[in-house]
């Protein structure tokens, strides 16, 4: 009980602690918010950009398109034999119903378009997965031997497409992780600054509770708890400036994607993802905070 | 028995001109119940010692012994238990400026986590007894030099510490403030608290009825004389007392 009573006063005196010093605490927190924007922004992009690659089917290395007169017994026969291959993580039998229902989805609000469209108008396909392991010159073979088969019409492979665009997504994310790296370095920076401020404007309250016998996790918790909610307030504002941003865009960005058939690929951050930016931000705060006390609060 | 005790203590600063000996070889004692008078001149190293019970500074050698607990063996974690054994009082008070009386004075009980009610009990108990209005709302900054310092003696005695250091309690205040808190510390002496009251001014030792005194000159002790007054504290503390436990 006793336990609980020094951490409700430490967590009071935290608050109040921030109230004290209203412009430095505003501007840390303005400046926190500005990093995690630019963090923010890189990994709605990579999120993004990778929602559209996945749009697109570059994932899916090896496309077979049927005749149109194949019956589904056949398509499935083939679709199960391309399966057993050591090499073939998966095979996937498409109907023309689901081919329409993707082209719809991928058109988006544009998808009126498709109005009076049959699904016989498009053709049936195989969609095949290859295992990574397997050879480089596997895929281009099996389409080889697969245009040679009766049924098969048409055999894509997406390979060096596909390769580019990955390479494109891994350069995203490498950027995305300096800049995680970059960001995380300037939030415990500003969160170590300004708790070092408030460590000497409070510099005899610190000495008062040393006197009077409170122990290093008593004086120091209520600048680390100071630190927390820097770092939460600043994520908070970062994902409610990036969640305006996004939605103002968003109508826009679907209207041009729809073009390339991937209207509907693009989100903003699920809860989780924003309550992790949120926890990220009151950790950062805390390592910054929790760096300035060990440095500056004695015992 | 003792209460304080310190062993062949040195303590040295590094100044410019080299290391400034601070206190070089103190050795004394100090009964449970005394009140023991540490006089010198300004820079004689007596709130050097003082700081050096306190564990805020460390000896660079020698000992110092409370309850018979070597201050400086102590565990960063532990030494916090120790200052709750030990009262001080500083010149300037060292009070939350903004804070009341109350507040200021349940800031020892708060913590060690005691609750809201018993804190405000505990505190307005204690302000009554320095003879202070303990339903003042008003910040400490507002009172007087003599109502601050006998805030920060109720913040000392709140928790009934068997020790109360004061480092030049009255140094701030006039004659007759001064010994308005001179009686507090002979009445806080007589519940049976251990009392080391430095000071450089000559005067107190005639007004206050002392058990020792101990003189610093540039940091050695070059007096440590003991009064009739202390056989009948002693006697009083060996026929009565359980040992006190400090950390």
């Amino acid at each position: 009980m006793r336990g609980l009573r020094a951490i409700g006063y430490v967590f009071a005196r935290g608050v109040t602690g921030m109230r004290q010093s209203p412009l430095v605490q505003t501007v840390a927190i303005l400046t926190m918010a500005v990093c995690i924007l630019l963090l923010g922004t890189a990994s709605l992009l990579l999120i993004n950009a990778g929602g559209v690659v996945d749009g697109w089917g570059v994932d899916v290395p090896l496309t077979v398109y049927l005749d149109e007169e194949v019956s589904e017994e056949d398509a499935r026969a083939l679709t199960d034999r391309i399966t057993v291959l050591p090499e073939v993580l998966d095979a996937e039998f498409i109907p023309p119903e689901t081919a329409l229902k993707r082209l719809h989805d991928g058109l988006g609000a544009g998808a009126s378009v498709l109005d009076g469209v049959e699904s016989q108008m498009l053709p049936t396909s195989i969609e095949v997965h290859v295992r990574p392991e397997s050879p480089e010159e596997f895929s281009s073979a099996l389409a080889g031997r697969l245009r040679e088969v009766r049924i098969v019409e048409e055999v894509t492979i997406m390979g060096e497409w596909a390769s580019a665009l990955n390479d494109g997504l891994s350069a995203l994310r490498t950027i995305a992780g300096t800049l995680a790296l970059l960001v995380a370095f300037a939030c415990v920076a500003i969160t170590w600054s300004t708790i070092r401020l408030a460590v000497f404007a409070r510099r005899s309250e610190v000495e008062i509770l040393r006197l009077v016998g409170g122990t290093r996790r008593f004086v120091r918790a209520p600048f680390v708890i100071e630190g927390a909610i820097q770092g939460i307030l600043g994520a908070a504002l970062a994902i409610a400036l990036l969640a305006i941003g996004f939605h103002s865009l968003a109508p826009h960005l679907e209207r041009g994607l729809s073009l390339f058939l991937v209207a509907g690929a693009i989100r903003f951050f699920t809860v989780s993802e924003v309550i992790l930016a949120m926890g990220l931000g009151a950790l950062l705060g805390v390592i910054g905070a929790r760096l300035a006390v060990a440095r500056y609060v004695e015992i | 028995m003792s209460i304080l005790e310190l062993i062949d203590v040195r303590k040295t600063f590094a100044a410019r001109a080299g290391a400034q000996v601070a206190l070089d070889g103190v050795s004394m004692t100090l009964e449970r119940g005394e009140f023991a008078l540490l006089m010198g001149s300004s820079g004689a190293g007596k709130s050097t010692l003082l700081k050096l019970i306190l564990a805020l500074e460390k000896p660079d050698e020698g000992s110092i012994k409370v309850a018979d607990r070597d201050v400086h063996r102590l565990t960063a974690d532990s030494v916090p238990f120790l200052r709750r054994n030990l009262g001080v009082v500083f010149q300037d008070f060292r009070l939350l400026s903004e804070a009341t009386p109350v507040e200021n004075v349940g800031l020892p009980l708060r913590v060690i986590g005691v609750g809201a009610n018993e804190i405000r009990e505990r505190a307005r108990e204690v302000l009554l007894r320095m003879h202070l209005d303990p339903d003042l709302k008003r910040p400490v900054k507002t009172l007087s030099g003599g109502e601050q310092q006998r805030v920060a003696l109720a913040r000392a005695l709140v928790t009934d510490p068997p020790v109360l250091l004061a480092d030049e309690p009255t140094g701030n205040l006039d004659p007759e403030l001064s010994r308005e808190i001179l009686d507090h510390l002979v009445e806080i002496q007589s519940r049976g608290t251990t009392v080391m009251l430095a000071t450089h001014d000559p005067l107190v030792r005639s007004y206050v009825p002392v058990t020792r005194i101990l003189h610093l000159d540039h940091g050695v002790l070059v007096n440590n004389e003991v009064t009739p007054r202390l056989r009948a504290i002693s006697e009083k503390h060996d026929a009565t007392d359980a040992p006190a436990e400090v950390a």
